[in-house]
């Protein structure tokens, strides 16, 4: 990252004006990465390794186009999340590189907490970010499909995918992670029981979600199989 | 130059101007001319650790001896003094990084005329027509140690030459000159115009490109910018294509507060194939519906943002996302019906869901800073209307291959009304250097209503029984309530010795309930005999309990290094009772209880300037035991899922690792490595076959479920070979391996393969005033499976391409021209090549600045 004439200053400069952000830092996983030192490689930590080298920015007293704005321009958190970066040129992606979302919609790059999608210096809650955007999904259910107590991400991959809807597998096995039971020895070989039910038929027929029969994946109020 | 006049104690007993002019008239020789003024020393801090009365002693003595010595003062220069050429300058370099827009020192801003001429909190440091008694040049001369600007540890001195320019621009009158009248004005827009050409499947490429083929065009980007007055300002910004716009206007003055307005508007686009696969139907069955969801938002806050005064903002958001998307719940395609007892079907047939969701959210929030305390308060009012309608048909056949006709069809219509209102109070304080500390509180309540319509019918349109064995079923009665209590309490400790520690408890309260009742029937025209059906009733309830606690070590001390280990642990309790009174009784109650660890540990050095290492291990794991209060502990009595789970267990080890190379200033390279494994476990009661009494399915017992395991490679290479060419490349690699428990079924094969991806991107100055651009991006995975028989094959393998080429032309300071070209190939065998497509993009586009 570079500003044409912009040198690295340290993030104890950043702290005079941007006190809140630089004050809870260290909590955040970003300062994982070592603090700035002589004699280390420059510009790869602390504020300037998302925001570029800061002198101009400080010397025209905070004006904006010295500076990097990752939340405008995800290039800035590609230069080290280089497998993110391929993610999102899967087929199947959230907008980011159309620029139509940008990375701190989900992720709070200062707080405490990457998964929480607003600053602060505490935990997220569970499916917080992805809630902001996908009701329909999140929202309560008469029957909750359990899964989602794990989290939208046990399902799909959110940076982007080679699957239809970011999942992370486009079959069964996705399912059966969880749904998976020991088949007797009087079940015919081939056969597959699923709960109290023999899925054979089903399983050839497609995915457990695509083939029509448990497409309420999120949760349904009217089925408590989440047929419908 | 920090706090302009900064006198605190001194405004016990005088005002700031009374100060200022009693400073004047101290005494002192002048200094020559081209050095720097001469540091004085400081009294520093002193004022800080004194005690009220030796504050007041000293200021009494200020005030007793009442004199600046103004001879100091260099003479100014006996020439015109222009305030752009001379003057700006030297605030630019020396003083505007504590006196510029941004948070202002003393509250005065120095990076436009007319907030210098207006002073800062203690008033007009200019005096025009007098610069002996103008406070800046008292301060930039150093007559006094206290005032001295900048400050020692903020820059160096102004040197005589530069203070006597200062005087003589403020005997001149501080004029601002020609060239500042139109400053913080700016205008730039970019209208941009261009043609997509694509040939095949041209609504693949359209989701994989989020944008329409065909002519488009508009404004990539627009803004304005001007000051209105000299401490407010407008800016307008946006963009606005052919099916994406944004507009956002911000009007803001300075100490007072600021008015956003925006709208915003983009395009998703689905493409229509659905699950094809060509060796189970022909070819010819192309549906091509444009699908697309509009996604958009309009937005309104009115903030008030005084001094030492609480900042509140009080706004308003409508959100919405309407239109059609593509759905997984795809048809069979077959040649009888019900397809699963005809083992050539399988679901492959698009479908989708038309979706109208409107949200209108009422936002206040609060944010105040006092004392050492900051309390932040945000309430959310949000009301939501959604309503969708997915029509589904239930089987194809295929008698004439190119105009397959359905067998059934339904539609099912849903519909959702909520209120959720969520208050989150924090306050943060900062107790002592080595101790800062945050507490919160949320809460959130909601409550809402539902129906839902499932109806079948034949190609006919005439009411059947259908697929989920009924004809209708209904509810207009769904009603849900949720409600939830969040508690949290944060500490950061240190650094001491290079040890910092952060810790953090949170705790989250909820209880849910529902109830939907509602009919089903079985009658239909065409089978009177089955005039079936009855009331259904179904309630849920659900009380969760968790508790969150984290806590994470840095340690710094090391030269050159970061150690740093995490955890973050998490016990939850989730009581839950389900009762369905229909057709097929269904009822649970259920504790479910679970324990989950994240944990981990690693570093992060660099011993030298050219080189950088780190890596980390993590360990997640969640155990979940299932307590089901109905179950008797025969295997007949138990109804299904989730019930008959006892116990479930997901454990993940993770090892990342990274090393970037610096080696010389025009090459910096990076390679990570990401190695992910978990494995899944379940454990479930004995089970008997729901159609066979005679049959145990299930023995029960712990088992391996399955497991999922990745490795990601990734190499990123950034070169400057020589300063007109700039290259950026990154590849990543991945290699995965999905399996379930029954891999050796022919139904469900593994889900394994791997994906390649390259970015690349490159710019060349051409000439002074041109730029060459080039890119390519490709990706390529093959998760093709081989259950052609008894399954379907649903592994995906492509090739995607994407190489472009620009030049931008600077024709000018105020205009630069830019053409674009991209060509796109994307070719998917797994499909039979159903998705394949190429595409050829131009586009030309200005840019115009004005300011």
């Amino acid at each position: 990252m570079e500003i044409p004439g912009a040198a690295y200053v340290g993030n104890r400069s950043c702290f005079e004006c941007h006190t809140n952000y630089v004050r809870n830092f260290t909590a955040s996983p970003h300062s994982r990465i070592h603090l700035s030192e002589a004699g280390t490689m420059r510009g790869q930590s602390g504020c300037e390794s998302c925001h570029g080298p800061g002198s101009k920015h400080i010397q025209a007293g905070g004006a904006r186009q010295f500076i990097i704005n990752p939340g405008r321009d995800a290039a800035a958190c590609f230069n080290c999340h280089l497998s993110t970066h391929a993610e999102f040129s899967l087929p199947q992606h959230h907008p980011v590189m159309e620029r139509k979302m940008n990375c701190v919609q989900c992720h709070d790059p200062h707080g405490a907490d990457i998964m929480k999608p607003a600053g602060g210096f505490a935990m997220a809650r569970l499916n917080q970010s992805c809630a902001q955007c996908h009701r329909d999904q999140s929202r309560p259910f008469v029957f909750e499909h359990e899964a989602l107590r794990e989290g939208c991400v046990v399902c799909h991959s959110p940076h982007g995918s080679v699957n239809a809807k970011m999942l992370v597998e486009r079959d069964n096995n996705l399912c059966l992670k969880c749904h998976a039971m020991q088949q007797s020895s009087g079940v015919a070989p081939g056969q597959i029981y699923i709960g109290k039910v023999n899925h054979t038929a089903n399983l050839k027929l497609g995915g457990c979600w695509s083939a029509g029969c448990h497409t309420a994946v999120h949760g349904s109020n009217f089925n408590p199989h989440q047929l419908y | 130059m920090s706090d302009v006049p900064s006198f605190p104690s001194s405004s016990l007993f005088s005002s700031s101007k009374q100060i200022w002019e009693s400073r004047t008239r101290r005494t002192g020789r002048p200094s020559e001319r081209g050095q720097p003024c001469p540091r004085v020393p400081r009294s520093g801090n002193s004022w800080t650790r004194l005690c009220v009365f030796l504050l007041l002693f000293r200021t009494l003595c200020l005030a007793a001896a009442d004199q600046v010595d103004v001879s100091t003062l260099p003479p100014p220069a006996s020439r015109h003094v222009d305030f752009a050429t001379d003057i700006k300058p030297i605030f630019e370099h020396n003083c505007i990084r504590c006196h510029g827009a941004v948070r202002p020192k003393g509250k005065f801003r120095i990076d436009d005329y007319a907030s210098l001429l207006k002073g800062g909190r203690n008033g007009p440091a200019v005096s025009p027509g007098d610069s002996t008694n103008s406070p800046l040049i008292q301060m930039v001369a150093r007559l006094d140690p206290d005032s001295a600007m900048p400050p020692e540890d903020k820059g160096e001195p102004l040197t005589m030459e530069q203070v006597s320019l200062l005087r003589a621009w403020v005997d001149q009158g501080a004029w601002p000159g020609a060239s500042d009248q139109r400053e913080g004005y700016e205008f730039i827009v970019s209208p941009v115009a261009g043609f997509i050409s694509v040939r095949g499947n041209e609504s693949k490429f359209r989701e994989h490109a989020w944008q329409h083929d065909g002519w488009s065009g508009g404004l990539e980007s627009f803004s304005i910018t001007e000051r209105i007055s000299p401490d407010s300002k407008y800016t307008l910004t946006g963009r606005a294509l052919t099916d994406d716009y944004r507009a956002g206007l911000l009007v803001e003055k300075q100490d007072f507060g600021f008015a956003r307005f925006g709208f915003e508007q983009f395009r998703k686009y689905d493409s229509d194939t659905g699950g094809w696969y060509k060796d189970y139907a022909t070819n010819s069955f192309a549906p091509e519906r444009d699908l697309y969801l509009d996604i958009g938002r309009v937005w309104m806050d009115v903030g008030l943002a005084l001094p030492d005064r609480p900042r509140i903002v009080l706004g308003y958001e409508h959100q919405y996302r309407t239109g059609d998307k593509s759905t997984l719940q795809w048809g069979p395609a077959g040649n009888t019906f019900p397809p699963d007892l005809n083992p050539d079907s399988r679901a492959i047939v698009p479908s989708f869901k038309n979706i109208d969701e409107r949200v209108h959210i009422l936002k206040l929030d609060f944010d105040y800073e006092t004392g050492g305390w900051r309390f932040e308060d945000n309430f959310r009012g949000e009301w939501t209307d959604l309503r969708t309608r997915h029509d589904d048909v239930t089987s194809y056949t295929f008698s004439t291959p190119s105009t397959p006709a359905s067998v059934l069809a339904y539609t099912e219509r849903q519909g959702w009304r909520s209120f959720q209102g969520v208050n989150t109070f924090r306050v943060e304080r900062q107790f002592k250097d080595w101790l800062y500390t945050s507490a919160g509180y949320l809460y959130s309540h909601l409550t809402g209503d539902a129906d839902f319509s499932l109806n079948t019918f034949d190609p006919s349109g005439v009411p059947v029984f259908g697929i989920f064995e009924k004809v209708e079923e209904a509810s207009r009665r769904i009603v849900l309530n949720s409600e939830s209590h969040v508690g949290n309490v944060n500490a950061m400790l240190g650094p001491w010795r290079g040890l910092t520690l952060t810790m953090g408890v949170q705790g989250d309260w909820t209880r849910q309930d529902g109830t939907a009742t509602g009919f089903f029937t079985n009658y239909a025209p065409s089978l009177p005999f089955l005039n079936l059906g009855g009331d259904e009733t179904f309630l849920s309830d659900l009380d969760k309990a968790s508790l969150n606690e984290s806590a994470s070590l840095r340690f710094t001390s090391l030269p050159f290094t970061t150690l740093f280990a995490e955890a973050n642990l998490q016990q939850e309790r989730i009581r839950q009772s389900e009762d369905a009174a229909y057709e097929h009784a269904f009822s649970r109650d259920t504790e479910a209880r679970s324990g989950s660890w994240d944990a981990r540990a690693g570093f992060d050095t660099s011993p030298r300037s050219w080189v950088k290492l780190g890596s980390h291990y993590r360990w997640r794991n969640k155990s979940t035991t299932y307590d089901d209060g109905l179950s008797s502990g025969d295997p007949a009595d138990i109804n299904g899922y989730p019930t008959f789970i006892s116990a479930r267990d997901a454990t993940t080890h993770e090892v990342e690792s990274r090393l970037t190379l610096h080696p010389c200033a025009w090459l910096k390279t990076t390679f990570t490595h990401r190695l992910v494994a978990t494995d899944t476990h379940v454990e479930t009661d004995p089970a008997i076959a729901d159609d066979n009494s005679a049959l145990q399915v299930s023995p029960g017992g712990r088992m391996f479920a399955g497991n999922y395991d990745a490795q990601v490679f990734s190499f990123n290479l950034t070169m400057t070979p020589w300063r007109r060419l700039h290259w950026f490349n990154t590849f990543s690699y991945q290699d995965i391996s999905s399996i379930s428990m029954h891999e050796r079924s022919s139904a469900v094969v593994p889900y394994c393969g791997d994906v390649y991806s390259i970015n690349t991107h490159a710019q060349f100055v051409l000439t002074a005033k041109t730029d060459l651009n080039a890119g390519y991006t490709f990706s390529r995975a093959d998760f093709r499976q081989n259950n052609f028989t008894d399954g379907l094959p649903l592994g995906i393998a492509y090739q995607l391409h994407g190489v472009n080429f620009g030049l931008v032309s600077r024709c000018s300071s105020k205009l630069t021209a830019s053409v674009r070209y991209g060509f796109y190939s994307y070719n998917e065998p797994s499909s039979g090549h159903m998705n394949d497509y190429t595409a050829h993009a131009v586009f030309a586009m200005l840019t115009w600045k004005l300011d």
